[in-house]
């Protein structure tokens, strides 16, 4: 029988605090580094590159929705060794920005295991790899440590420090087991935001099938709330709200469920983007929102647009 | 070969972005659960220790303008050669002491610049061996003080960092007689130079210029780390200006310009590098010239630049002691 000190539980996250221990932490990155980097893949498609990760040995491959783009599309896949070989993109949920890809030549490939993204831990140690600034011959994909900030339903949120390129790249947990996917960046250094691996998991009968799906992917107009959306049976779901935004101001918490807008019903995330659309930064706007079940009411003051990049 | 623009999309979903310190729940996440965690940093401040005692602070025209690292007991210090700015160098050593630098010289290859200050007592750096720092390794970036300014770990082995050519930094349109400055980027050569908007740039090094392409030409030639006299109309006046180039990364556009400076400045000269090994530290380009440390406590180089928002990169140590030792033979020979 193994007793585990109470630390070990959370040995994942734990801050090293000495030499000793930084030691081990180092050993451990090293120790899962060259299957990392074998998994991680460049993705050219018409109009752009990306990154993407290996993850099983008949070569598919997780990515970005923003880089696989449509289904059925020619893609070349550039593995870490530098062979290019012919592929496939299949589905994409968009508003979640999740795509798959297949790669049409004989395996098996390297690859790396999907983990559980719901299981991380606030401070968990995380390992990025990609292809910041797109694909070069003379660099193999580049890592980058960072930890778990944030986790909700459909974004993992770390300092791990990412850039344009690298959209579609893995994010691993000290294990090597591909916990999420590069997706967007903010303005801080902090703000790097991943697809959670569970759910292409719960999507991957739709991507196996080449479906393109989630809320449609417009830029949002008018002024700024502050919170990720997505679709829910209900109305529109608040994934993440942002700090010190008007949402934050108001009171909005991550899981409200937005149902009316100004007076308006909010069948869907887009309804709720479109209304935005038409308001101002500046008004004050009443929201109707379910929390844990229960209506509340929250009032917010529009601020003005600020950009938010896709790496 | 070329590289394919990296896909980069304006945000669909975000309805909005400001300065979020991340949260849950509504509650800040604590510093503590960051790569910033004090906790961290305070676990290598065995490891910087020594390193920190021979890292000293440079300043110029009155602000610190770079970190450098002492390669020499009696008074020989590295630094970032395309910081160093203003009529006089002023190096802070950790006892405290202020003293005057002379520059002894400046490898524009490599963008260090070798100082002397009247000192025989100074800590002289502990280099790591050509084989440490294997990609994954921890860094730390020291300062004066006992624990690391930031830390993070070796992203890239050592490699080349290719220029695309001399970097002034404006957005030009074609005038009578010369190219007119629209705007002056932000941290650029040409602000550093007093480059103002509105300005006419007529010649380079006394060649007229008279077209963009020219204009182009001129900058390419030259390459980066090149110091250039522009001739200047300003109004009724016309002036004469000296402008050390930045590197252009290769491939770069101002959407990869845009994101790379997400996340804090970069420094101006950030490309063209013969050999550095890129790591993920967070770092300002004033704390550039200063060593980073292995987990060992030995120097695997010096931060030559913030060049992106994901990487920062290091001269290796056997490059700056290479380059230390021909600046110190050119330096006689003219001397």
């Amino acid at each position: 029988m193994l007793l585990l000190a109470p630390g070990l539980l959370h040995a994942q996250s734990r801050t090293p605090s000495s030499l000793t221990e930084l030691k081990e932490m180092q050993t451990r990155v090293q120790a899962m580094l060259p299957a990392a980097q074998a998994a991680t893949v460049a993705l050219r498609v018409v109009g752009g590159s990306g990154s993407g990760v290996i993850v099983s040995p008949d070569g598919y491959v997780l990515t970005a929705g923003h880089v696989s783009g449509e289904p059925d599309r020619p893609v070349t896949i550039i593995l870490s060794d530098g062979r290019k070989l012919p592929g496939r993109t299949l589905g994409r949920n968009i508003g979640l920005d999740s795509g798959l890809v297949k790669i049409d030549a004989e395996g098996p490939f390297d690859f790396a295991p999907m983990g559980d993204s719901g299981d991380l831990e606030p401070g968990q140690w995380l390992v990025a790899t990609g292809h910041p600034g797109g694909w070069r011959e003379d660099r193999p994909p580049v890592v980058r440590l960072g930890r778990m900030l944030r986790n909700t339903s459909s974004i993992v949120e770390t300092d791990n420090a990412l850039v344009g390129g690298d959209s579609g790249g893995p994010l691993f947990d000290l294990r090597g087991r591909v916990v999420g996917i590069h997706s967007r960046i903010g303005p801080d250094i902090i703000h790097n935001l991943h697809v959670p691996v569970d759910r292409y998991r719960q999507d991957w009968p739709r991507l196996l099938a080449g479906e393109s799906f989630g809320a449609r992917a417009r830029p949002p107009r008018g002024p700024m709330l502050g919170i990720l959306v997505e679709d829910d049976p209900r109305g529109a779901r608040v994934a993440a709200v942002l700090e010190n935004t008007p949402a934050d101001r108001a009171g909005v918490r991550d899981g409200d469920v937005i149902i009316r807008y100004a007076n308006r019903a909010i069948p869907d995330s887009q309804a709720l983007l479109d209304a935005l659309a038409e308001s101002r930064a500046g008004d004050v706007v009443v929201i109707d929102l379910l929390r844990d079940g229960r209506p509340v009411t929250v009032r917010a003051t529009l601020a003005a647009r600020q950009r938010m990049e896709r790496p | 070969m070329k590289n394919l623009t990296p896909i980069a999309f304006v945000i669909a979903l975000v309805l909005g972005a400001t300065p979020a310190l991340p949260h849950r729940g509504g509650a800040t996440v604590p510093v503590e659960q960051t790569r910033s965690s004090p906790t961290l940093l305070n676990a290598f401040a065995p490891a910087v220790q020594p390193a920190s005692r021979s890292t000293v602070r440079i300043r110029g025209d009155g602000h610190d303008i770079a970190l450098g690292t002492v390669v020499r007991r009696d008074g020989l210090i590295v630094t970032k050669a395309s910081e160093l700015t203003g009529p006089e160098i002023r190096v802070v050593l950790h006892d405290g002491r202020h003293l005057v630098a002379h520059v002894v010289g400046v490898s524009r290859e490599h963008d260090l610049a070798l100082l002397r200050v009247g000192a025989t007592d100074l800590a002289a750096i502990a280099w790591a061996d050509e084989g440490d720092g294997a990609v994954g390794s921890w860094v730390a970036s020291c300062g004066m003080g006992p624990t690391p300014l930031a830390v993070g770990v070796v992203s890239v082995a050592r490699r080349a960092i290719p220029s695309g050519g001399g970097l002034l930094g404006v957005y030009l349109e074609q005038v009578e007689g010369g190219l007119r400055i629209v705007s002056v980027a932000d941290g650029s050569s040409a602000e550093r130079a007093g480059l103002l908007a509105e300005d006419v740039i007529v010649a380079i090094d006394d060649e007229p210029i008279t077209t963009r392409e020219l204009f182009t030409r001129g900058l390419r030639q030259r390459g980066a780390g090149a110091q250039v006299g522009l001739t200047i109309r300003r109004g009724h006046e016309q002036l004469s200006l000296t402008a050390l180039l930045a590197a252009r990364a290769i491939g770069s556009n101002p959407r990869s310009d845009f994101q790379n400076r997400l996340g804090g400045p970069l420094s101006i000269r950030n490309a063209g590098f013969p050999s550095v090994i890129q790591h993920d530290t967070v770092l300002r380009p004033s704390d550039c010239g200063g060593p980073v440390v292995t987990v060992e406590g030995k120097a695997l180089g010096i931060n030559i630049a913030r060049a992106g928002r994901t990487e920062t990169y290091a001269l290796p140590a056997d490059v700056v002691i290479q380059v230390v030792e021909q600046l110190l033979d050119e330096a006689q020979r003219e001397g």
